[in-house]
């Protein structure tokens, strides 16, 4: 987890490893979580831009980081 | 007369050192409303077609916003408009620090300088008087020196200046102007148009509030932003790291650009983002006039092989991408210098980066040869490298005078499949946001009138799932997530309202990062002026600066066929999370022609229909539209 959406990761930790039930999405994993929904978020699951509906597979790698845009 | 406005245009003629003021009527206000909005009409109305952009015909045009100059966090910004010499069509861009708002506290709403000076000039407006006054001294100073330089010529501390360094002064078609030294308008090359016309410099001293219609609901709207904008994530993670916060989760789905579009990941991410930054070089964070996310980066490195003032500023993030992954270089330091060395000498750093990584790829494949850089092995990933080259382009020596102005021009001397390589639009490189991740902002980089420039487009990654994100898409009528690479109508329509947004922002001049939405802005009109401006005129105000910004490039000669996006992005991405992604051309020629459609553009043409012109309340605009 990046920047300000890490406080929703265990008590803060950037990254963490999970037992997870088979067949969890994107989106109930970060519920699970205790993720606010409301704020804005990208994941990348094995690298490439995750929808809140992928299905996160055993030995699946999920980032999770605020959208960027310009600068 | 409006309230809140200054309601006077600043004009001067530097081939006849003449200055006037115009007093425009509530109509042309109304009508134009300020920045994008005002210097579009000046350009359209004064510049007679196909004039030469490095000629005393050219006209440049500095345009603060209604609300600039006013006591509201992100309002303090200018936008800065020619003709330009790297596309040829318009440059428009904006810049932040104190220029805008003190030119807004002289008295003027904007200032239109046509006519070439005879020998180098600057401008001193001091509170509403105004003087042309040699530079002679100054020719050839950096940014930074001639900053120091009128201060001391004048007596004055904390002049304001919109200042063009020795890039601009060579006519380098990426050079742009910088605003309080470390800010820029960066894309266009205006910098070039500046230079063109011997004027060094602009210094203002601007000491008179605005005072609104309704100053206690005025002072609501900067209370609640002060009040709550940290409780909006980005403007929070803006204050604590800048621009360039994410560029690791960036980097994780294909936005982060790599090796000139060549490549798909850059493993050393985490060692040029901002939070790098903060944890070697970063210095201080500043903040424009009265706004308190403070993102605004200061670094300063000593006892390094490079070493940088912290009176230049610090990179964005189109600066770390541009001289870091999109070069393959990691070395954080030397993106701090080359941040300081466009700064100084006025180079934009898109332009001026994504032309070193054209100039990368071209030695890579051959195509360039240390014959044609004068020795430099000039290879991905070569930070001392690219130091070089950019010093020669600022001074326009060796393969820099070939580079200087952009991609295209150099790619077209050198031909042997360079043109390939070279990645823009309309001669324009592009921001640091690859468009076959966000492809709704690949429409806008191809028809948006000022070339492939990211910050009046919508980056797709914001709205592809529900949530608070999708409020600023939900507002203006687009109610559902859609993913980033869709080209739907739905996303072309989202795409087209944003860009429309965005437009009306560019016309009040407020800051993208601050988070105000569209109905906030229309308030701060209604209590600045006493008009009852609506969120309907805050969209055709949108709509009228991107259709006056087409006809303008129409009368250019710019076509349909500019629209353009290069080759690379329509072939499978060879690597990294974009890996066999690419841009359906049909899906993007549908999606061009729906864009024109919707805008009441010919959606073959492009060129706007006689009764867009009249409803916008531009028919005097029709004649220009027929390229010649
Ligand atoms: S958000 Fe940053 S760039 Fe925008 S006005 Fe505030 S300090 Fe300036």
């Amino acid at each position: 987890m990046h920047g300000p959406l890490q406080r929703f990761n265990q008590g803060g930790q950037p990254r963490a490893e999970l037992d997870l039930q088979d067949g969890l999405t994107v989106h109930e994993l970060l519920l699970k979580l205790g993720m606010d929904m409301d704020e804005p978020w990208n994941a990348a699951l094995d690298g490439t831009l995750a929808k809140p509906s992928d299905k996160v597979a055993d030995g699946s790698l999920l980032m999770v980081f605020p959208p960027i845009d310009g600068g | 007369m409006v309230t809140g406005l200054a309601n006077k245009i600043l004009r001067v003629d530097l081939s006849d050192r003449r200055v006037w003021t115009e007093q425009p009527n509530d109509l042309f206000y109304r009508r134009y409303l300020g920045g994008a909005g005002i210097l579009s009409y000046y350009l359209l109305k004064e510049l007679k077609p196909r004039v030469d952009p490095l000629s005393h015909e050219n006209v440049l045009v500095f345009a603060p916003g209604p609300v600039t100059g006013t006591a509201l966090p992100g309002a303090s910004r200018l936008c800065v408009g020619a003709k330009s010499p790297l596309s040829g069509g318009i440059a428009k861009c904006e810049a932040g620090g104190y220029f805008g708002y003190e030119l807004k506290r002289a008295g003027f709403d904007a200032l239109v300088v046509q006519g070439k000076a005879g020998h180098p000039v600057y401008l001193w407006i001091d509170n509403g008087a105004v003087e042309i006054k040699d530079a002679s001294h100054l020719w050839g100073q950096t940014v930074l020196q001639t900053q120091d330089a009128i201060e001391a010529d004048l007596g004055e501390k904390r002049v304001r200046t919109a200042t063009i360094g020795p890039a601009g002064e060579k006519l380098a078609a990426i050079s742009c102007i910088m605003t309080d030294v470390r800010s820029a308008a960066g894309r266009g090359g205006l910098g070039a148009v500046m230079g063109s016309k011997n004027l060094k410099c602009v210094a203002v001293k601007g000491k008179t509030a605005p005072q609104a219609a309704e100053p206690e609901k005025y002072r609501d709207l900067a209370r609640w932003m002060n009040t709550n904008c940290m409780n909006f994530p980005i403007a929070a993670r803006f204050h604590d790291l800048g621009t360039g916060a994410d560029m690791v989760g960036g980097n994780a789905i294909g936005n982060l650009p790599v090796l000139n579009w060549s490549g798909g990941q850059f493993d050393d991410v985490a060692k040029i983002d901002a939070a790098a930054l903060r944890d070697s070089y970063r210095v201080a964070m500043e903040a424009c006039p009265g706004c308190q996310i403070r993102c605004k980066k200061v670094v300063e490195l000593e006892n390094e092989s490079y070493k940088v003032d912290r009176r230049n500023g610090a990179p964005e993030y189109e600066t770390l991408a541009a001289f870091g992954s999109f070069m393959g270089i990691n070395d954080l330091a030397a993106i701090c210098r080359a941040n300081e060395i466009c700064g100084l000498n006025s180079l934009d750093t898109i332009s001026a980066g994504g032309t070193i990584a054209f100039a990368m790829e071209c030695f890579e494949k051959g195509i360039l040869t240390r014959a044609d850089t004068g020795g430099i092995e000039l290879r991905f990933g070569n930070a001392d490298a690219m130091l070089k080259v950019l010093e020669l382009i600022a001074r326009r020596e060796g393969i820099g005078d070939l580079l200087a102005d952009g991609s295209r021009k150099a790619a077209r001397r050198i031909g042997r499949g360079a043109e390939e390589l070279s990645m823009q639009v309309k001669g324009i490189e592009f921001g640091m946001h690859d468009p076959r991740l966000k492809q709704g902002l690949g429409l806008i980089y191809s028809v948006a009138a000022n070339g492939a420039d990211h910050m009046t487009g919508m980056h797709d990654t914001l709205f592809t799932q529900d949530g608070r994100g999708m409020e600023a898409a939900r507002s203006l009528g687009s109610l559902e997530p859609l993913p980033a690479n869709d080209l739907s109508t739905a996303k072309v329509d989202r795409v087209k309202n944003q860009h429309l947004s965005r437009n009306f922002s560019d016309s009040m001049v407020t800051c993208h990062f601050a988070p105000w939405t569209l109905r906030q802005q229309v308030d701060m009109i209604r209590a600045l002026t006493g008009w009852d401006y609506t969120d309907f005129e805050a969209l055709r105000q949108g709509e009228r600066v991107a259709t006056m910004a087409r006809v303008f490039n129409l009368r250019e000669g710019l076509t349909a066929a500019d629209d353009q996006l290069p080759k690379r992005f329509f072939a499978p991405a060879p690597d990294g999370p974009l890996k066999g992604t690419a841009i359906d051309p049909d899906a993007m020629n549908r999606a061009t022609q729906t864009f024109y459609t919707l805008m009441g553009w010919d959606p073959v043409t492009g060129i706007p229909t006689q009764e867009k012109l009249e409803q916008l309340g531009i028919a005097w605009a029709a004649a220009e539209t027929v390229p010649a």
